[in-house]
C-alpha cells in the first residue's frame, strides 16, 4: 500500500470509524486514539487486509471494534459481551433531551448487540458487512440485531408513547 | 406491524447525532514501516502452556546435564587436586638400580 493509497483510505473511512467508536463508547474521549490505532494497524501490516474477505471499511471497523471491546473488557472483566437474557426497564424521560435518551439506551445494550445496531442503523452496513467486521456468522448478526431492536423498543417505550412531541425536545 | 415498529424505532434512533472525525485527526503516516529486522524483534509467537512447560522442563534437563558433565570433567584425573582413579599398590617391591653408578 502506497502512501497515497493509505491517505485515500484514511479520508474515506475515518469518519465512519470515528462515529462508530464514539457511539460504541458513548464519548468522544479516546475515539481519536482508537481510530488512529486502527489505521496504524493497516499502515504497519497492509497485507492483513484481503479484498476477498470483505470491504476495507468492514476490515477497519473490525479492527476498531476489537480495540473498543478490549477496552470494555478491561473495565468490565466479569461481564458478558452479549447477555442474551439482558433486558432493561424503560428509561426515565425526565430531565433528558430525546437524543440523550437514545444515546443512553444504546449504551445500555450489551456490546455485541450495540455494535450490530450501530453498524446497521447508523452506518447502514449490510448484514454481510457487519458479519465481516465482527467476524461473526450471519445468523448471529441477525439474532443480535433482533435482540438489540427488541431491547431498545422496550427501553425507549416512553418515546414511542409521546408521538405528539416535536423531535429533539423534552 | 413489525415493519412500522422498525420504522418508528429508526426514526427515534436517528435523533442521536454524533460529529464526524475532527480535523485534528490526521493519517498516522509519520510512523514509518521500519526495516525487516526491527519487525522481527517486535514479533511474538503464541505457545500453549503445556508445550511451554514441556519445553522449559527439557531445557532445564539439558542445562543440568551439561552442567554436571562440565563439573565432572573440570579437573584432569591424576593431578594433585583429584585422587579419583588412584589405585594403591598391594605390595611395595623396591629395586635399586645401580647400573648408572657402576658405569662411572
Amino acid at each position: 500500500m502506497t502512501d497515497s493509497d493509505f491517505r485515500d483510505a484514511f479520508s474515506a473511512h475515518k469518519d465512519v470509524l470515528y462515529r462508530f467508536v464514539y457511539r460504541m463508547t458513548g464519548q468522544p474521549d479516546g475515539a481519536d486514539d482508537i481510530v488512529q490505532e486502527s489505521f496504524l494497524a493497516l499502515w504497519r501490516k497492509p497485507s492483513a487486509y484481503s479484498a476477498a474477505r470483505g470491504t476495507l471499511r468492514a476490515f477497519l471497523l473490525g479492527i476498531a471494534r476489537n480495540l473498543v471491546l478490549k477496552r470494555w473488557r478491561d473495565h468490565h472483566p466479569h461481564d458478558d459481551l452479549d447477555d442474551e437474557c439482558w433486558a432493561c426497564e424503560p428509561v426515565d424521560l425526565v430531565g433528558y433531551e430525546r437524543a440523550e435518551l437514545v444515546a443512553r439506551a444504546v449504551q445500555l445494550l450489551p456490546p455485541l448487540q450495540r455494535e450490530a445496531l450501530i453498524l446497521a442503523e447508523y452506518e447502514e452496513l449490510s448484514l454481510g458487512e457487519i458479519a465481516a467486521a465482527t467476524e461473526a456468522p450471519l445468523s448471529a448478526v441477525k439474532s443480535r440485531l433482533h435482540r438489540a431492536r427488541t431491547n431498545l423498543r422496550r427501553t425507549l417505550l416512553p418515546l414511542f408513547a409521546e408521538k405528539g412531541l416535536p423531535h429533539g425536545t423534552r | 406491524m413489525e415493519h412500522d415498529d422498525d420504522r418508528e424505532l429508526r426514526r427515534v434512533l436517528r435523533t442521536w447525532h454524533v460529529p464526524d472525525a475532527p480535523d485534528s485527526l490526521t493519517p498516522p503516516t509519520h510512523v514509518r514501516q521500519g526495516p525487516v529486522w526491527r519487525s522481527w524483534l517486535r514479533r511474538d509467537i503464541r505457545v500453549p502452556v503445556p508445550v511451554a512447560l514441556v519445553l522449559s522442563a527439557v531445557l532445564l534437563w539439558l542445562v543440568a546435564t551439561v552442567a554436571r558433565d562440565y563439573a565432572g570433567s573440570g579437573v584432569e584425573p591424576g593431578t594433585a587436586d583429584d585422587l579419583r582413579g588412584f589405585q594403591p599398590v598391594s605390595a611395595v617391591n623396591v629395586r635399586i638400580d645401580r647400573s648408572t653408578d657402576e658405569g662411572r
